[in-house]
């Protein structure tokens, strides 16, 4: 059976875990104006994957081996806001999740102290990235109208925080409001639960202008990589070993490797990433839709456009929507030469030489491209409390599966479904 | 698993009686403001602009998650149900940029508070207006 068997039964779970959540309805109170302790959650089951492609790896911290059913989209937030004076507050929320290094560090997604005055607001500590339009809730599934956002589009960056500051000014204009911030500092990207990348020098600003029902923003930012992929410092090993081997022996090995070890050179290249975002939300109408582009300059990992359109159409507490999402890459698949046949003396490193062209030209191999279309349904089922189902049909390109865990590299096109039920509140 | 997707069902359809008074938005008398239009009521309790149009800064309270008021005012403000504005301050409030409107348990409460504090602003059932507090606006 398509979605298999233990999802309907993780799915009645879910619906019974509803009726015992409903007495949940308020914030919790602490006795004090100057102390408020909020939270919101998530239980989720959801299936995806056929015999080879798992997972989407934004959905999870974890890693995944296997296609099935997982509950790794459930988290519990807690955020604890105090006032210290009438401009000054402090701000910190944890997140609990399913996730490879639940250490407090990586659990305390947010700690700030926020100055705010008139139009101006100034913060400073560990921030949410304003870089689109989900950048600082994400995680707050009762937020959005979707089980989850677009994958094309929230895929691509495991970056939801940023160590450093920010500064916001908001403009009444004669038609609606401008908000303008900058920021900068450091952040950490994590692809697929297992790799992680620092990024230093980072700068971003955003505008956001809203008007009745409209809303419309552009971001940008900037990050220099600080660090190494291990799997790249291996290829440049290898690279470096073949130019080597052909220096000493004087024998043609693989022409092209010398050339190529600057590709997977990414300590110290930067990355900009370019969005624009529409919102339109009238009820019973909410149309959302997000362009990005993020240009790299590390060769060996290519840039990409992404995007999304989603129409929402509410009856009072039920919203049915649609979503259409891509993501392509920007330049075009990288082929390598082959290498040289080495004989004599030199035989034994044939082999050698062979797994290395290989596993360059799997690296070249790992890209993003794919689209998706996805249908579903939120329900409010209380004031503070939605339950949503959603189906994800994605058609992977050849060579695009790299949002998705996987048993090996995927030449060919793929599709694959993911069936998601999940309850979100907050409190 | 039918049980469940009655429950479900039967939340849906019972979650949100009418009402059908007027509801006044009220501040304290000392207030310089005489009425608010629906724009600034919606800048205030949207999180847009937490200030009264002169300028000075507003504390907005809201009643109680479940009451018919609170429903019945976000519908005529902005034609949305009260989990709809939950979803929107939910954006607002985790982002730790705005706080949303503090939650009071009934009308009464409110007018106390609008009494003595000369930044607050609320809204009441209109049976329970006084004196002692200004009528800046009202939704029939």
């Amino acid at each position: 059976m398509f979605f298999g068997r233990s999802f309907p039964r993780a799915a009645a779970v879910l619906l019974t875990l509803n009726t015992s959540f409903l007495p949940l309805a308020h914030a919790i109170d602490l006795g004090s104006d100057q102390l408020r302790l909020h939270g919101f959650g998530s239980l989720a089951v959801t299936h995806s994957g056929d015999g080879e492609i798992y997972f989407p790896y934004y959905l999870t911290k974890e890693e995944m081996d296997e296609a099935g059913t997982y509950f790794d989209e459930s988290l519990l937030g807690l955020q604890l806001d105090a006032t210290l004076t009438d401009s000054l507050e402090a701000t910190s929320q944890v997140i609990v999740r399913n996730r490879k290094d639940d250490s407090l560090e990586n659990s305390l997604e947010r700690v700030s102290i926020k100055y705010a005055n008139g139009g101006f607001l100034a913060r400073v500590g560990r921030i949410g990235m304003n870089i689109y339009t989900l950048s600082e809730y994400r995680d707050v599934g009762f937020a959005y109208t979707w089980a989850h956002p677009s994958m094309e589009f929230y895929g691509q960056f495991g970056m939801d925080y940023f160590d450093g500051a920010e500064v916001a000014y908001s403009f009444q204009l004669p038609a609606g409001t401008l908000q303008a911030s900058v920021y900068g500092g450091q952040a950490t990207q994590e692809f697929g639960g297992s790799t992680e990348l620092d990024y230093t020098d980072l700068l971003g600003s955003t505008l956001i202008w809203s008007h009745n029902s409209w809303v419309i923003r552009g971001g940008w930012f900037r990050g220099t990589i600080d660090g190494d992929l291990q799997s790249f410092a291996n290829i440049r090993a290898g690279l470096q070993s073949a130019v080597e081997f052909s220096d000493s022996y004087s024998v043609e090995t693989w022409a092209e490797a010398e050339a190529l070890i600057d590709d997977f050179e990414i300590d110290g290249t930067d990355i900009n990433y370019t969005s624009l975002g529409v919102t339109y939300d009238a009820y019973p109408w909410l149309i959302e839709s997000e362009l990005s582009y993020t240009d790299l300059e590390a060769e060996a990992l290519s840039g990409f456009f992404s995007g999304y359109i989603s129409t929402g159409y509410s009856f009072d507490v039920i919203t049915l929507f649609a979503m259409a999402g891509f993501i392509e890459p920007a330049e075009e698949r990288k082929v390598v030469s082959d290498v040289e046949t080495l004989s004599g003396p030199y035989a034994s490193y044939q082999e050698e030489l062979e797994a290395l062209q290989q596993g360059v030209q799997s690296a070249y191999n790992n890209r993003v491209d794919q689209n998706s279309l996805s249908i579903g349904m939120r329900v409010d089922v209380r004031q503070n409390m939605a339950i949503k189902l959603q189906w994800d049909h994605t058609w992977i390109d050849e060579y695009g599966n790299g949002l998705w865990y996987r048993d090996k590299e995927n030449e060919d096109k793929t599709e694959v479904d993911t069936l998601s039920l999940k309850l979100d509140f907050v409190f | 698993m039918n049980k469940l997707l009655l429950t479900l069902v039967l939340c849906v359809l019972t979650s949100y009686p009418a009402y059908a008074g007027d509801i006044v938005v009220i501040v304290n008398q000392s207030n310089s403001t005489a009425e608010l239009s629906q724009r600034d009521l919606i800048d205030l309790y949207m999180g847009k602009n937490l200030a009264f149009p002169d300028g000075d800064s507003a504390d907005t309270y809201d009643l109680d998650m479940g009451s018919e008021v609170r429903e019945h005012f976000y519908r005529s403000l902005v034609n949305k149900s009260v989990a709809q504005v939950n979803a929107y301050w939910a954006r607002l409030l985790f982002t730790g940029r705005v706080k949303p409107p503090k939650e009071v348990t009934d009308s009464r409460a409110i007018i106390e508070l609008v009494r003595t504090n000369p930044s607050a602003i609320g809204y009441i059932d209109s049976n329970y207006l006084d004196a002692t507090v200004k009528e800046v606006y009202r939704i029939h």
